[in-house]
């Protein structure tokens, strides 16, 4: 790959283009840590690659082979690894359970279910499972 | 696995410690000026008194495992809450009642495994009430929380 770069400190916005016949894992690995920074999840969307920012995240959980993201508005799907994503995305996300990470910013609240089970519901109403061992990381996040 | 690991150790840790501090209370409860493990009749079966307290301490170290592995239960998804109640009772109570009573703690017979039972359903009931009430608050703590914003 030939890998041009244009150097301008008075540059206003930093950005990059990529030209590619297709999108590899690779490339959404280098583009997700050149996010690191810019704070956005490049996601899938109708077979369209859309930049979801981190912020407007709700919810993530794998599903399949795919990780489904969740905005309040809509779905989108990002081919990585919950245990990479759970490494670069910042600290308002939580694992909740198993193959699930939550943003605890986007919690509305806690239910303690019959079953003994506990509930998320997220501010869109979703109910997400969390277990009774990230609880305690939950409260330690909440400064509890 | 780690965690599981983790709990045993832990488990067996608690149990030694609280086996130590209890035996040492019902010692001085009885005015002994030599240390008993258990009951002096446990330490009557061995020719050493050094032993009594090595079994003793074993004995310790398995309930407390044994305590520390059957909370484990709670943690199977697919269970209903009762139905993990009720196998965990048993794992405990079948595991517990013998190791008690080789330990030494109450004599071999139908009237003291009766209130032994008894006692320790009543001691269950509460503790999973107070596990109810535990997990209800912290849960209201967080909610409260969240509320602030």
């Amino acid at each position: 790959m030939k890998i041009n770069f244009h150097i301008d400190p008075n540059l206003k916005d930093e950005h990059a283009d990529f030209w590619l016949r297709k999108i590899t894992d690779r490339i959404s690995n280098v583009t997700s840590q050149l996010n690191q920074e810019q704070e956005i999840l490049w996601c899938y969307h109708d077979k369209e690659i859309e930049p979801v920012d981190y912020k407007n995240i709700l919810v993530l959980q794998t599903v399949g082979n795919q990780i489904e993201v969740k905005t309040p508005d809509n779905i989108y799907y990002c081919k990585a690894r919950i245990t990479q994503l759970i490494e670069q995305l910042p600290s308002q996300f939580i694992e909740s359970a198993r193959g699930t990470i939550i943003n605890y910013k986007k919690i509305d609240h806690l239910e303690l279910l019959d079953n003994g089970k506990i509930d998320v519901i997220m501010i869109n109403r979703e109910r997400v499972q969390i277990s009774r061992r990230k609880i305690k990381n939950l409260k330690e996040k909440l400064g509890i | 696995m780690k965690k599981t690991i983790k709990s045993s150790i832990y488990g067996m840790q608690t149990g030694v410690v609280l086996g130590l501090f209890i035996s040492l209370v019902f010692n001085y409860l009885y005015g002994s000026s030599h240390y008993y493990p258990s009951s002096p009749q446990f330490s009557e079966h061995f020719t050493n008194p050094l032993n009594a307290v090595l079994v003793s301490i074993i004995l310790w170290a398995t309930i407390g495992l044994l305590f520390s592995l059957g909370a484990i239960i709670f943690e199977v998804e697919n269970w209903s809450l009762l139905k993990r109640t009720i196998i965990n009772f048993f794992i405990y109570y079948l595991g517990f009642t013998p190791l008690a009573i080789l330990a030494g703690w109450f004599p071999f017979n139908i009237y003291y495994l009766i209130s032994f039972t008894i006692t320790f359903i009543l001691i269950y009931i509460i503790m999973w009430l107070v596990n109810v009430a535990i997990s209800r608050h912290q849960i209201n703590e967080i909610n409260k929380r969240i509320k602030e914003g």
